[in-house]
């Protein structure tokens, strides 16, 4: 088994504690509005991640697959920050770039199957950049507002922190991505092992905040939020 | 030619990544350090 192969399914099989965590959290009615869209977020990367591990099975190109999947992932990760924030003019910016990102829908190119079966480096650069300033905001706000006793035992900390290594990891692959997947030389494909190993610190990092969700809620018994 | 702009885009990726994990790393860092002492400040 390739490098690139155990990292995939490493990175696969690291959603599963996200997955479990949460729904033993959804169970326990210990979510905020907002945790519940980063839930709902995992429950559909998981979605995606299963005709995504089909396809490779079957030898055929996903591309298009993953390029609906971190199109998405975007949409529900901002609009729970979205649902976080409480000022208007943060709101405002937060469903500015999601219009952003909804505009570059064009630069998926439908013209061919193959053209569509394409990974958009464009969309998904401009995607890590956004949520790298919305994740910018949420931690202005938080040093702001100060509202949790300990920064350690707030989820939306260690979500954003994972958020914030994932993002701005991957951006240089997602820009040259063209060349990294279609390169003939192995030593230059290998660029895209970063991509799974940042994937594999979010979803940890997912993890341990959805496991800390029981424990804020008994810190701070009313739904607080930090972008103000 | 090819061979030399593919080790220059790795040499990009490659740098440009590191910068960016060391970047958010100390952001990180810096937000857990000052909310420490701010919440300090608050309630001292």
């Amino acid at each position: 088994m390739s490098l690139s192969i155990f990292l995939a399914y490493i990175s696969s099989y690291s959603l599963i504690p996200a997955l479990l965590i949460g729904g033993i959290m959804y169970k326990k009615d210990v979510f905020s509005e907002s945790l519940k869209i980063v839930y709902l977020c995992i429950c559909f990367v998981l979605l995606m991640e299963i005709p995504e591990w089909v396809f490779y099975y079957q030898h055929k190109k996903n591309h298009f697959l993953v390029n609906i999947h971190i199109f998405f992932e975007f949409f529900i990760l901002a609009y729970a920050y979205y649902h976080f924030a409480k000022v208007k003019i943060q709101k405002t910016i937060i469903a500015l770039f999601m219009l952003v990102e909804a505009c570059l829908l064009p630069t998926f190119n439908f013209s061919s199957w193959d053209n569509f079966n394409h990974f958009n480096s464009i969309a998904n650069s401009v995607a890590s950049l956004l949520m790298i300033a919305i994740l910018f905001m949420y931690f202005y706000n938080l040093l702001q507002t100060l509202e949790t006793k300990n920064i350690l035992k707030e989820p939306w900390f260690w979500i954003s922190a994972g958020a914030l290594f994932y993002y701005s990891g991957v951006l240089f692959v997602f820009i040259f991505s063209d060349d990294i997947l279609f390169s003939q030389s192995k030593s230059f494909t290998i660029l895209w092992n970063i991509y799974y190993s940042f994937l594999f610190v979010f979803r940890i990092f997912l993890a341990i905040g959805l496991w800390l969700s029981k424990t804020q809620n008994l810190l701070n018994s009313s739904s607080k939020s930090v972008l103000q | 030619m090819v061979e030399q702009d593919s080790e220059f885009i790795k040499l990009i990726v490659e740098v440009g990544t590191t910068i960016m994990f060391l970047f958010s790393l100390s952001i990180v860092t810096l937000v857990y350090y000052f909310y420490g002492r701010l919440l300090k400040q608050k309630y001292s």
